[in-house]
């Protein structure tokens, strides 16, 4: 015992460095990866309160730009809001009776330049909203609620490592699994696609629905190119992410009814 | 003593303009990042225990991941360069050694010193930073170019800031003119 402790006084630094970098990395395991916590609440909140600030500044610079994006946007809503009406009645989207509500909220801090990527939004539980919630970057899949705080919300985009997705090639093509590679911002690959699948590069990408996170039919990306191994029985598919991260501000986060009934069920079934 | 409260003052101003401007310095799609506080870190005393360095790395790059939401990134990072600094600083040492209270500076060490102990203490912090970012052997060639790109902007940026803000020569111009009129 004694050796121990002449051998750790010793060589204290070197175990002051290893001890300080598995508290470093033990903080970076649980909440970079897949940010839960009161240290990332905390986090969120101190980060939020000065990005906040500074994104009221720059919105007064980009007011007239903002503006007309409104304006496209709430045409774009009123045209979707029409044919929604429409396909809720075939059942076509929604297979159920419940809809699908939106909160909308602006993100006021993101980070694109790291292999796990997250988004803050200045609305939280407060706004209703609550962790597994989808959201949408202009009509499109781009992210889902992973923890909330009172007023802000620590969203996981595609763009992040851990993020698997289900989508689905086309209205009737196949689904598959979309994860991210960490390279570029404005691609992802989708995988587990049968090489019997006939897809060409242009071809829309949308949820599959299946996650429960978003409906089905929510717009995803394009088909950018194949990839296909010989040795391989499924093909797999680049695609072009319609989410502009790079200029991503304003976001709605959906909501069901149901889907708490859905998740409890799902947790009590013994399969 | 003045030379570590200056430093420690320094250090501070360096994560304060880190954390409120230099935090959106992302250049070419995340390859080339500023770390602005690192400056901090080059111009600390080299009195200062290899424990205390340490410590300083390890307080700093946590309260840099408190604000910026980077979860531990910049502590690994920063305990990590803080542990190699003083070995990395016998690399620019003089013969005879740096006296303790001696703070790197172009006045008193050069131009060649002091870009030389920065891209050294900056490449180490960057390339930890990518690679422990990364934590895959296949994205290790990336963290070492994405470590040289934002070492050669940061070097760079330290270079301007200590040609504008470093020590500067005492002036010994005569004030009195030869002529009495």
């Amino acid at each position: 015992m004694r050796t121990l402790i002449q051998l750790i006084i010793r060589n204290h630094r070197l175990v002051l460095f290893v001890l300080l970098e598995i508290i470093a990395l033990s903080w970076l395991a649980s909440t970079h990866a897949h940010p839960r916590g009161s240290l990332a609440k905390i986090g969120m909140e101190i980060s939020t309160s000065w990005t906040g600030a500074v994104g009221r500044l720059i919105d007064y610079k980009n007011l007239k730009e903002n503006n007309s994006s409104l304006l496209i946007d709430n045409a774009r809503l009123r045209t979707e809001n029409m044919s929604y009406r429409n396909l809720s009645t075939s059942g076509r989207l929604f297979n159920s009776g419940d809809s699908w509500t939106s909160t909308p909220a602006e993100i006021i801090r993101y980070s694109t330049s790291f292999n796990n990527n997250v988004l803050v939004a200045n609305q939280g539980s407060l706004a209703g909203l609550q962790p597994g919630m989808g959201m949408l970057e202009n009509g499109v899949l781009a992210g889902f609620i992973t923890e909330v705080s009172a007023n802000h919300s620590l969203v996981l985009p595609v763009i992040h490592l851990s993020t698997t997705w289900s989508v689905r090639l086309g209205y009737g093509g196949a689904v598959g699994i979309l994860t991210w590679s960490g390279e570029s911002i404005e691609y992802a690959t989708l995988t587990d696609i049968p090489l019997s699948e006939h897809i060409l590069p242009g071809d829309s990408v949308i949820t599959s629905g299946f996650q429960g996170t978003f409906p089905s039919g929510i717009l995803v990306g394009k088909v950018e190119e194949l990839i296909v191994t010989e040795a391989d029985e499924f093909q797999s598919v680049t695609i072009k992410l319609s989410a502009d991260y790079k200029r991503i501000h304003y976001v709605e986060f959906l909501s069901k009814a149901g889907t708490l009934e859905i998740d409890s069920l799902l947790s009590t079934s013994s399969l | 003593m003045n030379s570590l409260i200056r430093s420690i003052g320094i250090l501070i101003l360096t994560c304060l303009l880190q954390v409120l401007i230099f935090r959106y310095a992302i250049f070419a799609g995340g390859w080339v990042v500023i770390c602005f506080h690192i400056y901090g870190l080059i111009l600390l005393p080299f009195e200062l225990s290899k424990t205390s360095y340490i410590l300083i790395g390890a307080v700093v790059g946590a309260l840099i991941d408190v604000v910026l939401l980077t979860g531990g990134l910049h502590m690994a990072a920063g305990v990590f360069t803080c542990f190699m600094a003083p070995w990395l600083t016998t690399f620019i040492a003089p013969r005879e050694g740096f006296t303790r209270e001696h703070s790197i500076s172009v006045l008193h060490d050069g131009w060649g010193r002091f870009l030389v102990l920065s891209s050294l203490i900056s490449f180490t912090y960057m390339f930890s930073l990518f690679a422990i970012e990364g934590w895959k052997w296949s994205l290790l060639p990336n963290a070492i170019g994405k470590g040289i790109a934002s070492t050669i902007l940061n070097v760079i940026l330290f270079a301007i800031v200590q040609g504008l803000f470093g020590p500067k020569p005492k002036s010994n111009s005569n004030k009195t003119s030869t002529y009495h009129w």
